[in-house]
This record gives C-alpha cells, structure tokens and sequence, in this order.
C-alpha cells in the first residue's frame, strides 16, 4: 500500500517536472545588445516598446544587455569571434556594410520577402547602408542630426540675433566672448569620432567632400573642403569661439560645459535634450539651424543606427519577430522617440514626431543631411587623419592649408592600402 | 615493486598537470593566437584572412606614428617608475619613523593604489582642468599663471600630466614594498653602524639600501611593466593626444584593433610590446644579479 502511494507521488512528481520543462522550453529568449544605457531618458520608450512585444509574444523573453557606447563595437567584435555574439543588436552605420561584408551578419532579405511589415520601400533609401553584394544585412534604426543648441538668456543679455550665416555666427562668437564666463560657440577636440561628425557638417553646408562617390580618392583638396576646413579652424584660432581646454574637450563634456553656462552654443542632436534635462534643467535653451556659408544654405551630417541579427544566432526566428515588431511605424516612431529621428518614413505620422515641435525640427533638417561620406571600412581611419591635421591647424603647426594638402595625402594613403 | 616505485615518480606531475594545462589555456593559447594573428592579413572586413609573414610587423613599423608612440611608451613607463620609487621610498622611510599616528597615515596612503583606475583617470582632469580645476585655480590665485593652463590639452605639458596622475596612483604599491623591506633590516645593523660613526645619509646608503635592494628592484620591474601596459589612465584622460603626444602602445593595439579594426597589425604591435618587455626586464634582472654577486 504504501509502495503504491509512493508510486502515484513519484508519478505526479514525475509529471509536474516534466510539463514544467516543457512549458520553459517553450519560451526562446533572445539576447539584444544596446549602446542605450538603462540610465538614459531615452530607455524609457524602448522599454516600453520591448514589454509590449513580449506581451504580443509570450513565447519570447528579450533580455537587454546595455553597453556604453565607448566599447559597443570592441565588445560585439569580441564576442563574434569568441562565438557568441547576441542575436540582435544596434549596429553603429559606419559598421553595417563592413561587418556584412566580415560575415559577421545575417542577410535579412529572404526574411523581408516573407514579411507584412517590412519592406526596403518602408525606409528612407540613403539610409540603407547595411547592403552588401544586393543583399540587405541591417535594417535602419534611427539617426541623429545636427542643430545648434542656444542659451537663451546669454543670447538676449548680449543683443544677438540668430545668426543666419558664417558671417552672422562669427559676429554672434565675438559679442558673447566674454572670459572667464563663458565664449560663444563650444568646440571639443578630445574625440576623433565627435570632431568627425561636428567637423563635417561644415563641410556638408559648403558642398565639400571627402573622397569621391567610389572611395577611391580623396577630394579635401578642393576649395569647398579647404575653405570649411580654414572656417572651422578660424573659429577657434581667430575667433576665439571655445572655453580653453577645448583640445582635451569630448563630447560629453561639451555639452556639460554647455549645460553650465561656460558656452553660449553647442553643436549637438536630439539626444541632448535628455542629457541637458539632467546636467543642468533651469537651463533656458533653443535651437536654430546651424548657419551656412550664406543665409538659407543648411547642412550636416547623419548616421545614427542599424539593427542586425548576428550569423551567430541560435534564435533566428524569433530575433526576427523582435525586429519585425520594432520596425512597424508606431513602435518606430516610440523606439527613436528620445534618442533620434526614425529612419521609417510613416513614423513621422505618429507621436511623438507629429506632436513634438522640438522632434519636428529636426526631423525638417534632415531635407538638408547627408552621410559624411559613402560607407566604406577606412572610414574611422579617415576620421583619425581628419582628427590629426585639424589639431596641427589648431595647434598652429599648420597653415589650414598646409594641413588639407597633408590630409589629402594621408586620405590617398589609406585608400590605397 | 618497479612499477610501485615508476607511479610514485609521476604522481607529482599528475598533480601539477591540471593546472599546467588551465595556464596552457588560459595564457599559452591567446599568446599563440595573436602571434598566428600578427601572420595574417587580419580585418575585421573579410573574413579572408590570408598569411602575409611579416607584411604587419614591417607595415607597423614603417608608420610614421610608430617611432613617436614607442618612445612616448618608453618616456611614460620610465618616468612614472622613478617618480613612484622616489615618492614610495621617501614616504615608507619617513612612515618607518616612531611617529605618532604613522600606522593609520599608512593606511590612507594605499587610498590611491586601491582606487580603480577609472576612478583616478576621472577624478585628474578635474583637478587639471582649465576651467573648474582646482589646481589652475591655485596657480592663479598665487600668481604664479595669468591664464590657465591647458595640461592635457597642451603638447608640453600632457606627457608630465599623465605621468603625475600614474605616479600619484603607483606610489602607495612602493610604500607598501618598502615598508615591508625596512621591516626585516634588524636595528643592530643600525646600532651597530652608529657606534661606528656612521651618519643618517651612510646608515641608509650602506644599512637601509642594501637590503633593500632585491625589493626594489622586484618593484621597479614591476612597475615599469604595469606602466608599460596600462591602458585605462591615458585612455580615459587624453585619449593619446593631442596629436600623438600622449599615444602609448596598448592605446595604439586598441586603436589600430578596435577603431580601424586592422587585427592583424595590432597583433604584430602586441607582439613588438611583448617581445621588447622581455628583453627589456630579462636583460635588466640579469644585470641587477651579477651586480649583487
């Protein structure tokens, strides 16, 4: 009798385990790496986004691993050649063509074919950077743009006006120098990647290039490069537009030094609302279009970021649906809401990019955008050398001049490594 | 019986063989790894990656960065190593004193070893800073600048500025090294030595330094390596400018692996730095023990 008791229990014990198993295998939880740190403002909405998939979804747990944006890429690196990248992750859009090209990714054309919610046609063209011989390895995220962030008060305390081209914002640099307290404009050279982005928008306004559409040559020999690069260096060197220390200055810090009223403008994209909200929220700023070399000629660069599923992946599938879900207009538009513009054309029809003025500004500046130049592997490599010969220009080793023969020296040296 | 005695004989190494293949793994294959590494054309744009020989070593080599970067690499770990030794020795032999409240001075001292070096390396441009920098504040105040001074943004003054946050991280270890020298040099030597005439500079020249001289040389060795290969200070603070004035090697293996993604030729610089540390503390060790014999 009590053999037999202890039987039945064995049995149901057996069964309970059992159907316990089998209920947690049916839940596949896929790994997503993110440069947004939890810390951030801008999580918030992607939280959101992510717990109304798994509520669409229960079959699929999203577990988030945040990394800083420092060492994103060694880490993703790291882990692909380890064998173990996550399934899905942010893929900065320097890295998207290169790391399809390495193997690294995962082409995602036969997926799209198959899908009622994402098509090629859904995103801006120019932000398909992710293809690699006519396949597509990452789907556009969002991007960043450029505006010129402003201190109020410092602006009407000195009578200036918004400045409407070069002329105009170096008049403005001259009337707010006022030192130790604050200087015009915020200039941070600690960073090559940050001067890249900062440095060519200047170059963008003036129709200069870098190197050629087939990234074969280099082009910042030619006057709209070479006056942008002398306007740029001028800035600082004649106009007296930065705090000093402006060599070790980084990104960060260049918005905390306008945070704290040490500058009167900043150069910077929708994530520094968030970053300006915590460093200094008593701030009363606004934002102009960063002036031309003459009134009405806008420009600056884009990039921002791409979502790829990794080769790597034991959860194809349903790293898929997670993308898939992300990728429609609504979730888009939630998605970038506080971080960047949504490279999904119809998400600009959804809050906030409908209701936000702040979001729809910089979603009109992008009429004005280009990437920095077409996506190739020597990008950060010419970032460096741009970074170089800026700091001799600055550092008065150089002539403007002497420095953009030097760095188109230095461009046809790589491109032809 | 032979067999017996045949077991007995191995039982040691079978002992140690865990352990001797957890290092093989743990040490052995990432060494071997980057040397094949350093052989190949190596990026992390194809997944292509034929053997070139020694294309990187040469290609590093001839790159105009390279000669700047080693003897920036050189300048950095040297200097920061004699400073932490003059800094270290003078602070344990002014501790080793029968002070009040040396023991407690002690412990406080090691504060800046035990700090992350994250830590240190943000906490120096706030100090150094132009414009909220406390020490560029002093300097004003006394009158010594009239502007402030750009430390790690200026070509002059980036180098010692690094090297002063290294040392000011460093030292404590030294201290702590010393400390536990001067400990085992028995008071009769200086008894003795006092009796003889010897005065406070000839007990410390011929008492104190000789039996201090294994520690300190252990300790110098060590201190040059770990200068030589800390990443995290001058990453964090200058990120090796301006220019290239601050770039050491393990910054320019990252920069070289992680932003322009050239594996192969960060292997190659992995390598030149191992090869070089080698040489360098095999040849100094030997020189130090004939000296002693």
């Amino acid at each position: 009798m009590v053999r037999k008791g202890a039987l039945i229990f064995l049995a149901i014990l057996m069964a309970t385990v059992l159907s316990m198993g089998a209920l947690a295998q049916q839940v596949t939880t896929i790994n997503f790496w993110t440069q947004t740190l939890d810390s951030r403002a801008a999580w918030q909405p992607m939280a959101e986004v992510i717990a109304e998939f798994e509520k669409a979804n229960p079959d699929i747990k999203v577990k988030v691993e945040h990394i800083p944006f420092a060492q994103f890429d060694s880490k993703l690196i790291v882990a692909a050649e380890a064998g173990s990248p996550p399934d899905i992750s942010d893929i900065n859009w320097m890295n998207a063509k290169p790391w399809a090209q390495a193997g690294y990714l995962e082409p995602l054309d036969d997926y799209i074919a198959q899908s009622d919610v994402v098509s090629r046609e859904m995103y801006y063209e120019a932000a398909l950077v992710g293809e690699h011989d006519g396949q597509l390895y990452t789907l556009p995220q969002g991007t960043g743009t450029y505006m010129m962030f402003y201190n109020k008060d410092l602006f009407e305390k000195h009578g200036v006006a918004i400045p409407q081209d070069w002329n105009e914002l170096v008049e403005a640099i001259r009337k707010l120098y006022n030192p130790p307290h604050y200087y015009g404009l915020v200039r941070g050279f600690g960073d090559a990647l940050y001067v890249f982005d900062d440095f060519v928008n200047f170059v963008v306004q003036n129709d200069g290039y870098i190197t050629d559409e087939a990234v074969t040559r280099a082009r910042t020999d030619e006057p709209a490069f070479v006056d942008a690069f002398t306007f740029y260096v001028e800035l600082v060197t004649k106009h007296n537009a930065a705090p000093p220390g402006y060599m070790e200055v980084a990104s960060a810090q260049a918005h905390t030094l306008f945070a704290q009223e040490k500058a009167a403008m900043l150069v910077s994209g929708p994530w520094a609302r968030g970053m300006l909200a915590t460093e200094n929220p008593d701030l009363n700023w606004g934002i102009f279009r960063i002036p031309g070399p003459e009134p009405g000629k806008y420009g600056a660069v884009v990039g921002g970021w791409q979502f790829g599923i990794w080769k790597g992946s034991k959860n194809k599938e349903a790293a898929w649906r997670f993308l898939e879900f992300i990728s429609r207009p609504e979730n888009a538009a939630k998605w970038a809401s506080q971080l960047n513009l949504p490279w999904v054309k119809e998400a600009r029809n959804y809050p906030p990019f409908s209701t936000d003025s702040f979001l729809g500004e910089f979603a009109e500046m992008l009429a004005y955008t280009r990437f920095h130049m077409p996506a190739s592997p020597k990008i950060p490599e010419i970032a460096e050398a741009i970074h170089i010969e800026l700091q001799m220009a600055l550092l008065g080793m150089k002539t403007p001049k002497q420095a953009t023969d030097a760095l188109t020296q230095r461009i046809n040296q790589i491109l032809s490594n | 019986m032979k067999l017996h005695q045949g077991w007995r004989r191995l039982t040691p190494y079978g002992l140690v063989l865990p352990s001797v293949i957890v290092m093989c793994l743990i040490m052995l294959y990432p060494f071997v790894k980057t040397v094949e590494f350093s052989l190949r054309d190596y990026t992390l744009y194809s997944s292509h990656r034929p053997f070139v020989g020694l294309a990187n070593f040469a290609k590093v080599m001839k790159a105009e960065w390279f000669g700047v970067v080693f003897k920036n690499t050189l300048a950095w770990s040297f200097w920061s190593m004699l400073f932490q030794m003059i800094m270290g020795l003078s602070v344990a032999l002014f501790l080793h004193r029968p002070i009040p409240g040396a023991r407690v001075v002690r412990s406080l001292v090691l504060l800046p070893w035990v700090m992350p070096g994250v830590v240190v390396s943000t906490i120096w441009p706030m100090l150094l800073s132009p414009l909220f920098g406390p020490v560029n504040d002093a300097l004003l105040r006394l009158g010594l600048i009239q502007e402030p001074i750009t430390f790690l943004g200026n070509i002059r003054t980036a180098m010692p500025s690094v090297i002063s946050a290294n040392v000011w991280s460093g030292f404590p270890f030294w201290v702590l090294m010393v400390t536990a020298g001067l400990q085992n040099i028995p008071d009769e030597l200086y008894e003795a030595a006092a009796i003889d005439g010897a005065n406070k500079w000839q007990q410390f020249r011929y008492v104190t330094l000789p039996h201090l001289s294994l520690i300190l040389n252990i300790t110098a060795v060590l201190s040059f390596i770990w200068s030589f290969n800390n990443l995290t200070l001058i990453f964090v603070m200058t990120k090796g400018g301006p220019l290239y004035f601050t770039r050491t090697m393990p910054l320019q293996i990252y920069f070289s692996g992680f932003q322009q993604h050239q594996i192969g030729q960060a292997s190659a610089l992995a390598v030149i730095t191992f090869v070089f540390i080698a040489v360098a503390v095999f040849s100094y060790l030997r020189m130090t023990r004939r000296q002693e014999m």
